[in-house]
C-alpha cells in the first residue's frame, strides 16, 4: 500500500472520513435538528467528487494487488454516486425535518453506502466485490428501515434484509465455485485462465458458480424472477431512500456486471447470452405490463426499475469487448440519466409528503400543475425521460443502448425492446395527464419545501441539460468504456 | 476562402427564445407592461443583431460573404455528426432582417391589439418562440436544424391559431394547420432520410446535412435528386400551403389578427420558400421537380385566387391571396429565379403584414365583425388604416412603383422566359388579384356604411402602438421593392446581385435550360460576379421586359378600375356576374371548389373512422382498457390473478420463486454443458 495508491481511492475515502466526522459530530454535539449534518456530508460528497474527478485520467491502474482498479470507468461511477449522494442528502433533510426524532444516522449510511457503490464500481476482484456489495447493501437495508414508527418502512427493511442475504449467500457461493475450479478471485487472472483452458469450458461447477454470481448481482438490479422484494421495498421505504436505491444500486449492481462481462469475453458471453437474453425479455415486459396496472407513484416506478433493469440487460447483452465498444457506452450514459430521472420523481414524493405518512397516491397528484408549476414541470421533466422522448437525456440513454444493440445485428432484440418503450410510455405520460390535465380531487396534494423543490430542478434540469448536449456526458461515458477495453 | 466566425449569430435565436421561456414560466404573474418590454425588446434586439450580420456581411467581398456561428456538436453518432450551427449568407441575411423587422412590428402592434386579452402573457410568449423558430429555421446551416425550426413553427402556428381555445372551432383550425402541416413534415423527412442514406459513408466524417457539404456533392445526390426534390417539396407544400395541402391556411385566420399577419408574412408560409432556394443546388439537377414546383405554383396562384373572389370575410380574402402569392414565389423557384422568388418574399412581408394588421385594425374598430357584407364607408373614421392599406392593395396588384411591382414583374418576365402558359396564368392571377384587392378596400372603405346602428358611433381609429405599425409597413410596401429597381428601368436591381452568389448553382441550372443566349448572361453572372455580368444581359432581354411590364401594369390598373367600379357603382354587375352559368360558377368558387368537403370524404372520414374503431374502440378501450389495463386493476383477471400470486408480501414466496430462477439458471447451464 502506498500514498499513489491512496490517491487513487480519495474519493472513497473522503465519504468514508465524512461518515466518521458525522457519526461524532452527531454524538458530541448533540442537537435538536440535523440540518448542519446535511451540509457536512454535502462538504464530504463534494470533496469526493472533486477528488474523482482527477481519476478520470486516461489511465488504468491496478491498486492493492489487484482488488481495486483505478480508471475513468470506476470515475465515472464515482462522479454519479456523488451527484447522487448530493440529491439524497438534500432531499433525506428535507424528510427528517418531518420527522418527530431526529434520525442524523441517515447521512452516515448514505455517506457509507455510497462508499461501498465507488468501491463496488472499482472492484476487479471477487472477494472485494462482495465486500464493497455488503458495505452498500448494508447501509441501505438500515436506511430502507429507518423510520422507526413505520411498520412499512420497518417491512421493507426487513423484506430487503432477508432477501439481500439470501442473494449474498448465492452470491458468495459462486464466488467459492469459481474459486475452486480456477484457484483465483481476481478479474484478470480469471480472464486470462478462461481465455486459454479448454477444460473450464465444460466444466459444469465452474458454470455453475458464475450462474450463482448472476443471481447475486441479478437480485441487485431486480432482474426478474429475483425482482420481487422491489415493489415491497420501493413503496415502503421513505422515498429519498427508494430513490437513492433506485439510481445508486441498481447503477453499482451494473458497473460490477459490466466489469464482470468484460472480463469474462467472450466465453462467459457466448455461454450466457441467451439465458441473459431470456431474462432481460422477461425483465422488462414484466415490469412495464405490471406498472401499467399500479395506481401508486412509488410502486409504478418499482416496477419501471425492474423495466429498465431489462432494458439495461439488453445493453450488457450487446458488449462486444471491442475497443470503443458501444454498448457499454450507451450503459454508461443510461445509468447516469437514469440515476437523475429516478431521483427527481421519488424526490416528488418526498416533495408531497407530510410529517404523518408519505403520499405517493397516483390520484393526488392530479391538478399539481395548478398549485406547483415547477415541480410539476419538473416531474414531467423526469417521466418523459424515463419514457424517453426527447430532449431528455433519457431519449439518447435508449438510443444509444438499443442502437449498439441493433449494431450487433440483435434486430429482434432490439424491437422488442422498443416495444416496451412504447408499453412504458404509457403509464409515465399518464402522470403527466394527472398533472396538467385533471381535476384537483379533495385530497389533492400540496407541498411547500423549496429545497424538495431544489433537488428535483436540479435533477431535472441536469436531463434537459445532458438532452440538448448530449456530447459531453458521452464523452465521459466514451472514456470509461476505452478504459474497459485499455484502448484510450 | 474561410467564413468568418461570429458569436452573436446565435444570440439572434436566443433572444426570443429566451423571452419565451422567461414569459411562459412566469405565466400570469407579470404586469402587461413588462410583458410587452421583454417580448418586443427580444424581437428589437435580435433585429439589431440582424442589421450587424447584414453590415458586415456586406463589407466582405462578394465570393466570401458567410458568416458562422458552431455553437456545439448536437449529434455525434457514430459518424455523423450534427451540429447546432448557424450561418448567415446573403439569403439568410435577406430572411433574417425581414423576419425580425416584421414580427418586431406585430409584437408593437399586438401590444395594443391584445390589450385586456386574460392570455396576454402567453400570446407574447408564444409569439416570441415563433420568432424564435423560424430564426432557427432561417440561420441553421444543416437540414436536421432546419428541421427543428420547421417543426418548431409548425407547433407554434397551432398554439397561437388555437389560442383561444375555449371556443372549439378556433381549437380544431389549430388542429387542422397541425395534422396537414404532419403529412408535408412527413415529406420533408423522407427526403431527408433519403439524403442521408445517399452521401452516408460517402462524405466522409463531416456533417453530411450541412447545406456546404450538399452542395459539394451534387453530383453524388444527381441521381435521386427527383426524389429527394419532391419530397422536400411535399414538405414545402404543408408549410407553404400549395395544392394539395393549403387548405389549414385560410382556417388558421382563428387566430389573433396579429397571428394570422405573422404566419402569412413574417414566418411559416415563408419557410417553404425558403428552404426550396436554399436547396436550389439541388433543384436545379432535377428538370422534373422544377417543373413540379412551377406548374403547382401556378395553379395555386390561380385557384386561390379565384377563390378569393368570391369570400365575403376580410380575413379569408387575405388569406386566400396568402396562398396565391405564395404561388407566384414558388412558380418563381420552379423557373430558376430563385431570386426573384425570395424578392416576392420579402415584398410580400411587408405589404401582407399590412393588410392583416390593417384588417385587424378594422376589425377591432367594429367589435369583432370580420363581415365585410357589414362594413363600408371606413375611410374617413379610420384614414390611417385606409391610406396605408390602400398602399398595401397598390402593392400587392403590382402598380408602380409600389413594392409588389417590381417583384412581381421578375417573376412574371423569368416565367415568361420559361414558360408561355405558366406565364399566362400568372398573368391572369394579376389581374385577378387587383380586382379582389380592390373589391375588399370598396367594400370596406368605400360607399354607404353598412355597419348595424348599434357600433357605428363607436367605430374610431385604433391607438398609435396599432397605427404605427401600420404606417412603417405602408412606406415599406411603397419603398421596399425599390432595392430590385431593375435594369429596363436604368436601375441596378442590387436585390438580384446580392442574392447571386447563394444562387449561382440556379443560375447554372437556368443556364442550361436557356440556351445559348441566356447562358452566356448566367453564366457570367455566377462566375464573373456579378454586377457586371448582369449588367451586359440586361440589353438581350431589356426590351421584352419593358413590354411584359407595361402589360402587368396596364392589367392591374384595369383590374382596379373594374374593381372600384363594380363595387361602388354597378352592383348588379356584380349580381349578374353571381348569376352567370346558372349560378354554379359562384357556387364552386364560393364553396372553395369544395376541396375541404372532399378531403373530408376521402380522408378525414376514413381516417376518423379507422381511429375511432380500430384505434380506440378495439385497441384502446377493449384492448388496453379492458384487458390490459382494467383487467390487472379491477377485475383480477388472468393476468392480475396470477401477479397477486406472485407479489402477495411473503416472504416465502419469494425466496421460492428467487430459488425456482437459480434452478432455471442450473437447468440451463447443465444442458447446454
Amino acid at each position: 500500500m502506498s500514498w499513489t495508491e491512496l490517491s487513487y481511492i480519495a474519493p472513497i475515502l473522503w465519504l468514508v472520513a465524512g461518515g466518521v466526522v458525522v457519526l461524532l459530530l452527531e454524538a458530541f454535539v448533540p442537537r435538536r435538528d440535523s440540518d448542519h449534518l446535511s451540509i457536512v456530508s454535502a462538504v464530504f460528497l463534494v470533496l469526493a467528487g472533486l477528488s474523482a474527478n482527477t481519476g478520470l485520467v486516461r489511465t488504468s491502474q491496478s491498486l492493492f494487488h489487484g482488488v481495486l482498479r483505478a480508471d475513468a470507468f470506476g470515475s465515472f461511477f464515482a462522479l454519479i454516486f456523488v451527484i447522487i449522494g448530493l440529491l439524497t442528502v438534500s432531499l433525506g433533510a428535507v424528510y427528517l425535518r418531518r420527522q418527530s426524532t431526529p434520525m442524523p444516522e441517515f447521512y452516515v449510511l448514505v455517506l457509507f453506502a455510497t462508499a461501498g457503490m465507488m468501491l463496488l464500481a472499482s472492484s476487479t476482484d471477487l472477494v472485494s466485490v462482495f465486500l464493497s456489495l455488503e458495505l452498500m447493501s448494508i447501509g441501505v437495508y438500515v436506511l430502507a428501515a429507518i423510520e422507526r414508527n413505520s411498520s412499512r418502512s420497518q417491512e421493507a427493511g426487513f423484506k430487503y434484509l432477508i432477501l439481500g442475504a439470501f442473494a449474498s449467500a448465492f452470491l458468495l457461493y459462486g464466488i467459492a465455485l469459481i474459486y475452486g475450479t480456477t484457484g483465483t478471485t481476481q478479474f484478470e487472472v480469471l480472464g486470462a485462465r478462461m481465455g486459454g483452458n479448454a477444460a473450464l469450458a465444460g466444466n459444469l461447477v465452474f458454470w455453475a458458480g458464475w450462474g450463482l454470481i448472476i443471481v447475486g448481482v441479478g437480485f441487485k438490479v431486480a432482474m426478474v424472477p429475483f425482482h420481487q422484494w422491489t415493489p415491497d421495498v420501493y413503496a415502503g421505504a421513505p422515498a429519498p431512500v427508494a430513490g437513492y436505491m433506485a439510481a445508486g444500486v441498481k447503477a453499482a449492481a451494473f458497473a460490477v456486471l459490466v466489469r464482470l462481462i468484460w472480463t469474462g469475453m467472450p466465453l462467459l458471453m457466448d455461454k450466457a447470452a441467451p439465458l441473459l437474453m431470456g431474462f432481460a425479455i422477461v425483465t422488462m415486459t414484466f415490469g412495464n405490463i405490471v406498472a401499467l396496472a399500479q395506481s401508486n407513484l412509488k410502486r409504478m416506478l418499482a416496477y419501471s426499475a425492474i423495466a429498465h433493469a431489462g432494458y439495461l440487460l439488453v445493453g450488457v447483452l450487446a458488449i462486444s469487448g471491442h475497443a470503443d465498444d458501444a454498448a457499454t457506452r450507451g450503459i454508461l450514459f443510461y445509468l447516469a440519466a437514469y440515476a437523475l430521472m429516478n431521483i427527481g420523481a421519488f424526490g416528488a414524493v418526498t416533495f408531497v409528503s407530510r410529517r404523518r405518512g408519505e403520499r405517493s397516491e397516483l390520484a393526488g397528484f392530479a391538478g399539481l400543475a395548478r398549485r406547483h408549476p415547477w415541480v410539476s414541470f419538473f416531474l414531467a421533466v423526469c417521466m418523459f425521460s424515463l419514457a424517453g422522448v426527447p430532449p431528455t437525456a433519457g431519449f439518447w440513454g435508449k438510443f444509444y443502448v438499443f442502437g449498439a444493440v441493433i449494431q450487433q445485428g440483435m434486430v429482434g432484440l432490439a424491437v422488442i425492446a422498443l416495444l416496451n418503450s412504447a408499453v412504458a410510455a404509457y403509464y409515465y405520460l399518464r402522470v403527466v395527464v394527472y398533472l396538467y390535465m385533471r381535476e384537483p380531487g379533495e385530497d389533492a396534494y400540496i407541498g411547500d419545501d423549496v429545497q424538495a423543490s431544489a433537488a428535483i430542478g436540479v435533477a431535472a434540469i441536469l436531463l434537459l441539460w445532458i438532452g440538448l448536449f448530449p456530447s459531453s456526458v458521452l464523452e465521459l461515458a466514451r472514456l470509461g468504456a476505452a478504459a474497459l477495453a485499455r484502448t484510450f | 476562402m474561410h467564413p468568418i466566425t461570429v458569436e452573436y449569430l446565435r444570440w439572434i435565436v436566443l433572444l426570443p427564445l429566451g423571452g419565451a421561456a422567461f414569459l411562459g414560466i412566469t405565466n400570469r404573474r407579470l404586469p402587461t407592461v413588462v410583458v410587452s418590454l421583454v417580448a418586443s425588446l427580444t424581437v428589437l434586439g435580435s433585429f439589431l443583431l440582424s442589421a450587424q450580420a447584414f453590415f458586415a456581411l456586406r463589407a466582405l467581398p462578394t465570393a466570401g460573404r458567410l458568416l458562422t456561428d458552431r455553437v456545439y456538436s448536437w449529434m455525434p453518432v457514430g459518424d455523423l455528426r450534427i451540429d447546432v450551427s448557424f450561418m448567415v449568407d446573403p439569403l439568410t441575411a435577406v430572411m433574417i432582417l425581414f423576419v425580425t423587422g416584421v414580427a418586431f412590428l406585430i409584437h408593437i402592434y399586438s401590444i395594443g391589439y391584445m390589450k385586456g386579452d386574460r392570455g396576454y402573457q402567453r400570446y407574447f410568449a408564444y409569439l416570441n418562440l415563433f420568432v424564435g423558430m423560424m430564426l432557427i429555421l432561417v440561420l441553421s446551416d444543416n437540414l436536421p436544424l432546419l428541421f427543428v425550426g420547421w417543426e418548431g413553427v409548425g407547433l407554434c402556428s397551432y398554439l397561437l391559431i388555437g389560442f383561444w381555445f375555449e371556443d372549439l372551432a378556433n381549437s380544431a383550425a389549430g388542429k387542422k394547420a397541425f395534422l396537414v402541416n404532419r403529412i408535408g413534415d412527413f415529406g420533408f423527412l423522407l427526403g431527408m432520410l433519403l439524403i442521408a442514406r445517399t452521401l452516408a459513408g460517402k462524405v466522409g466524417g463531416e456533417n453530411l446535412f450541412s447545406f456546404a457539404v450538399m452542395a459539394q456533392h451534387t453530383s453524388l445526390l444527381a441521381p435521386v435528386a427527383t426524389a429527394i426534390g419532391l419530397l422536400l417539396f411535399m414538405g414545402a407544400t404543408g408549410k407553404s400551403a400549395q395544392i394539395p395541402l393549403f387548405v389549414w391556411l385560410p382556417d388558421a385566420m382563428a387566430g389573433p389578427t396579429p397571428v394570422s399577419a405573422l404566419i402569412h408574412a413574417a414566418t411559416m408560409v415563408t419557410a417553404g420558400v425558403y428552404m426550396v432556394a436554399r436547396m436550389n443546388f439541388l433543384y436545379v439537377l432535377t428538370p422534373t421537380a422544377m417543373a413540379v414546383v412551377a406548374v403547382i405554383g401556378a395553379l395555386t396562384a390561380l385557384v386561390a385566387a379565384t377563390i378569393a373572389v368570391t369570400q365575403d370575410d376580410i380575413k379569408k380574402v387575405l388569406a386566400y391571396s396568402t396562398v396565391s402569392q405564395l404561388g407566384y414565389m414558388f412558380l418563381a423557384c420552379g423557373v430558376g429565379a430563385f431570386g426573384a422568388g425570395i424578392f416576392h418574399v420579402m415584398t410580400h412581408a411587408f405589404f401582407k403584414a399590412l393588410l392583416f394588421m390593417g384588417a385587424g385594425s378594422v376589425i377591432h374598430a367594429l367589435h369583432h365583425q370580420q363581415d365585410m357584407r357589414y362594413m363600408g364607408g371606413l375611410r374617413s373614421k379610420m384614414p390611417v388604416t385606409f391610406v396605408t392599406m390602400f398602399a398595401a392593395m397598390l402593392a400587392i396588384s403590382g402598380v408602380f412603383p409600389f413594392a409588389g411591382f417590381f417583384s412581381k414583374d421578375e417573376i412574371l418576365y423569368n416565367t415568361f422566359l420559361d414558360s408561355k402558359v405558366l406565364w399566362a396564368i400568372g398573368y391572369a392571377v394579376a389581374g385577378l388579384t387587383a380586382f379582389y384587392m380592390t373589391r375588399l378596400l370598396a367594400l370596406t372603405f368605400f360607399g354607404k356604411s353598412r355597419v348595424d346602428e348599434e357600433h357605428v358611433h363607436e367605430v374610431h381609429e385604433s391607438p398609435l402602438s396599432m397605427t404605427i405599425p401600420l404606417m412603417v409597413l405602408g412606406v415599406l410596401s411603397l419603398i421596399g421593392g425599390w432595392i430590385g429597381w431593375p435594369h429596363f428601368l436604368g436601375g441596378s436591381n442590387r436585390f438580384e446581385t446580392w442574392l447571386a452568389p447563394v444562387f449561382r448553382h440556379g443560375m447554372e441550372g437556368e443556364a442550361m435550360a436557356h440556351g445559348a443566349e441566356n447562358a452566356v448572361h448566367a453564366s457570367a453572372a455566377a462566375h464573373a460576379a456579378l454586377a457586371h455580368g448582369a449588367e451586359t444581359a440586361v440589353h438581350a432581354g431589356g426590351s421584352t421586359e419593358l413590354a411584359l411590364a407595361v402589360a402587368s401594369l396596364a392589367l392591374a390598373l384595369l383590374g382596379i378600375a373594374v374593381g372600384f367600379v363594380v363595387y361602388l357603382r354597378r352592383l348588379d354587375v356584380a349580381e349578374a356576374a353571381r348569376r352567370a352559368a346558372g349560378g354554379r360558377l359562384y357556387w364552386l368558387l364560393k364553396g372553395k371548389y369544395f376541396v375541404d368537403e372532399i378531403y373530408e370524404a376521402l380522408i378525414v372520414r376514413p381516417g376518423y373512422w379507422l381511429s375511432d374503431i380500430v384505434f380506440f374502440r378495439f385497441t384502446d378501450a377493449g384492448l388496453i382498457d379492458g384487458v390490459l389495463v382494467n383487467g390487472t386493476a379491477r377485475s383480477l383477471g388472468i393476468l392480475g390473478s396470477v401477479l397477486r400470486l406472485l407479489q402477495n408480501g411473503m416472504l416465502r414466496w419469494y425466496a421460492y420463486s428467487f430459488t425456482l430462477g437459480v434452478l432455471v439458471i442450473l437447468f440451463y447451464l447443465v444442458r447446454h454443458l
